[in-house]
This record gives structure tokens, sequence and C-alpha cells, in this order.
């Protein structure tokens, strides 16, 4: 059954970069998307890379040919090993078709406090 | 999770030194003036790559990735069940590729002194890999008999692409010196620079990708002529570890060589047997980055068909950005395949591991 676990203040949280927290046996990660919490578990459902660690960047799109164009309003979480990028919004994988996926925690804001559920 | 394997010869862990600093101590001049004027002089990259060329997580505060050993310790030595682990080094083979002789000669000297007096000690899991300027085969050779005698050596490592096929008798110094003191050799890739030959038979790949997709490509060329020129039976106690250039190659050439060898072998007058069984006999493949295909389970019927389970070894490739953890390549293979690809294969290689007591 899954509890409840304080895991920052709002504030502490930003956008571009992951604040990483023990919670239990876990290691978590959040962030901000456009101002909205993303909490996961920070394990890279690839190959269990501490997938927090690696950099949040702009998705790139190819528009046209020879025409690509750097997304900053769809970052994408790129793992910090072997390089797969995966969707802040949804958790997919960004650039093929995959069935893994980001393992992203329920959370719940309380006046200014995140909490999660584990 | 603790790892469920249950021992490890981890033939692959890039280890590095903070800053070229690090060296001053064992050059001579004119060479240390060099070092401290000019750097190496090759460039460390070469194709553009998307991702970071290392892993993210390896970096400790006071250098560059692989070169604290405390770090290294934490974050693959003590995390995985890793009895052995060689000492490859970062970059440093580079130093084949530069245009000069003497130069590239004193920097592999220095380099080699570094490594057994600054890391072999460290910890006793630790074995060592040779770096050699391989332009001059002479003083290759000499820095192999220098410090091959050494138990903790047990290894020389050189890059996959070279200017002449390295059974070309101009590189005989150095695989004579290797077998003498029962070195393996280890083909290890390394980027090439301006002055390294081109990689693939259509000119330079346009990018990392393209390179990293290729990079089995001299390594087959290598192979070839290996046992084609009959240098193994010239020296028979020669071992190759063909590291990070991929295997499922080897059963085009297990089959194909044969075949042609058949029809051909009039223009390998020194063999004595077929093709093949040189490759099994002395060559050994490196399984990481391990092959995913959509179905786990495929890459044993692969290995089977070319029964070269025997012929597979681990390495880490810690702290490059396509390492694999044990345990990752450990869901590619069957449990049966574990003692031997993670431990057993690799110890009949090296020469440490005939020592009593080992």
């Amino acid at each position: 059954m899954k509890t409840k676990h304080y895991f920052a203040e709002l504030g502490a949280l930003e956008e571009g970069r992951f604040v990483i927290r023990e919670v239990g046996n876990h290691s978590v990660g959040a962030t901000l998307l456009q101002g909205k919490p993303v909490v996961i578990f920070n394990n890279c459902p690839h190959a269990g890379a501490p997938i927090c660690q690696g950099k949040i960047v702009p998705k790139q799109v190819l528009e046209a040919p020879h025409l690509l164009h750097l997304d900053a309003e769809h970052p994408v979480l790129r793992c910090p090993w072997h390089g797969w990028e995966f969707n802040l919004e949804n958790g997919m994988v960004n650039g093929f078709a995959s069935r893994l996926r980001l393992a992203r925690i329920q959370y719940e804001l309380e006046n200014d406090s995140l909490y999660i559920w584990i | 999770m603790p790892s469920k394997i249950q021992a490890i010869i981890d033939c692959d862990v890039h280890n590095t030194y903070r800053s070229q600093v690090e060296l001053y101590p064992y050059l001579q001049e004119p060479w240390l003036s060099r070092l401290k004027e000019k750097g190496f002089g090759y460039p460390l990259e070469t194709f553009y790559s998307s991702v970071h060329p290392k892993r993210l997580d390896a970096r400790p505060e006071n250098g560059p990735a692989g070169s604290d050993y405390t770090f290294m310790k934490a974050q693959l030595l003590d995390k995985f069940p890793i009895n052995y682990a060689v000492l490859t080094g970062e970059g440093i083979s580079g130093l084949s590729y530069m245009p000069d002789a003497d130069y590239p000669a004193a920097l592999a000297s220095a380099y080699n002194q570094w490594l057994v007096e600054e890391w072999l000690n460290k910890d006793e899991r630790f074995l060592g890999s040779l770096h050699l300027a391989i332009q001059n085969p002479e003083a290759a050779a000499a820095e192999i008999y220098r410090w091959g005698a050494h138990p903790k050596v047990v290894q020389v490592s050189i890059p996959t692409a070279t200017t002449l096929p390295l059974a070309h008798p101009f590189y005989r110094p150095i695989l004579r010196a290797a077998a003498e003191m029962d070195l393996v050799i280890a083909l290890h890739f390394r980027q090439p620079g301006p002055n390294a030959p081109d990689i693939t038979p259509v000119g330079m790949p346009f990018n990392y990708l393209d390179y990293h997709a290729l990079i089995s490509l001299p390594y087959l060329s290598q192979l070839v002529m290996l046992v084609s020129s009959g240098v193994l039976e010239e020296l028979p106690k020669l071992k190759f570890l063909l590291m990070e250039g991929g295997f499922i190659w080897v059963i085009h050439l297990l089959w194909r060589f044969d075949k042609d060898y058949k029809a051909l072998h009039r223009l390998a007058p020194a063999l004595k047997k077929l093709p093949s069984e040189y490759i099994y006999q002395h060559f050994k493949f490196g399984v990481q980055p391990i092959y995913e295909p959509r179905e786990a389970n495929r890459l044993q019927q692969v290995i089977e068909a070319g029964e070269l389970q025997h012929n597979l070894v681990f390495g880490s490739d810690y702290p490059h950005w396509d390492a694999d953890e044990p345990d990752f390549i450990r869901r590619f293979i069957p449990e049966e395949w574990e003692q031997g690809i993670f431990y057993d294969n690799a110890a009949a290689w090296y020469k440490f591991f005939k020592q009593p007591g080992v």
C-alpha cells in the first residue's frame, strides 16, 4: 500500500533540473515543467541509471528537410548514461517507439509543500 | 539491488589522470617541456556527438571521470562483485595517431610508469594494460619488455584502426614482444584524429552515430589478416581481446573465411588448420556494448549458432557513456554462461591467473 511522504517545499523546485531526495528505500527526483511539478523515480527504465542526474534539454524537431528546431517549450530528459531521451509531459521515450516509460509518482500540494505517494 | 553475479573480471575500466601534470614526473626533457608548452598534440574528440562522452554521474568533483580512485571504487568496484579490473586508460591511445615517433613513445613510457606506480598498487583488484606508440614498433616492444614481467601488467592496448594491418611485418616487434611476455593484445577503439586511417572503405563517417554503428569494420580487417598472414603459427602464444567492436560479425567470418580458405588456401600457405580454428583459439571478444535485440533470448541463439560463448568476456567500459553494468548484460545471456563470460573466459586469457594461489 502506498504511503504519503513529505518531499520538499515547492519553492525548492525549479525548471530545468531535478531535486533528488531519498524517500524510504527509493531515490526520487522532482522538477517543475511550466510551473507544475513532475515527480519520478530516479531510475532509468532502460538500464537503471540515476536518470534525474541527466540533463533537461530542448526537444529537437525536424520541421522540414534540413530544417531543425530546438523546442524549449517541450524539454526532454536525457539519461546520464546511454543518452535515451524521455518526454517530461508523459514519460514516453523521445525519438523512437518504446513501451518503456519514466516511472512517475503521484503527488499532492498542501499549501506550498509537496507530498508524494510511494 | 545486490548483483546476482558471483564473480567478475572487468576487462575494460578507463582510469585517467586529473590532468597531464600527473605525467610530468615520468617524462624526460625535451619531452617534458613539449608537453608543458603544447600538450599531447592530438585531438581528443573528432566526431560530433549529441550525447555526453562519459556518464554524467561518474564525474568526481576534483577531475574528469575515471581520475578518482575512491569515486571509482564506490561506483564500480564495490558496487558489483568485481574481483579484478583491467585498467585501460583514457584517450592515451591517441598517441599512436601522432605523426612523429619519439615524442609519443616517450609519452607512452611515462603513461605506463604512471599506471604502474600510481594505480596498480591502489587496489589489489587492479590489473594493468600498457599503452604503446605503435608507429615506433621498436620502442613499443621495448616498453613491453620493460613492464611485461610485472605480475599485474597483463595486457597492451592498441587502437583498432591502424595505418597498416597489425599482421604486417612492420608491427612484428610488438606482436613478438607481447607473445614472449605473455601479454594479451587488446584492440580497443579510439576515435581517429586527422592523422588516423579512415575507418570505413568509403571515407569518414559523418558523425558519432555513424562512427559508433560502424565500429566493427576495422576489427574485421585486423582479424582476417592476423589469421591469414600465418603470424599465429609464427607466434602461437598470441592472444587477442577485441573490445567494444561487437561479435556477431565474427560468425560471418567463421563461415565465410573457412569457405574461402578451402579454395584459396595457397594464399595463406602458413596455415595448418581452418581459419575458424585460429579464431576460436586466439581471439576473445568483449560483450559491451551489449546487443539489445527486441527479444533478449535471440542473442543466446546467435551466440550458440557461432559457438562463441567461450570466447566472450565482460568489460564494463566504465565510465564511458555507453558503459554497461554487469547486471544489465546479464539480462541478455543465459545463467549457465555467466561464470564463463564474467570470469572464466578472461581468467583463461591473462597470465596473472596462471600464478599459483590466484
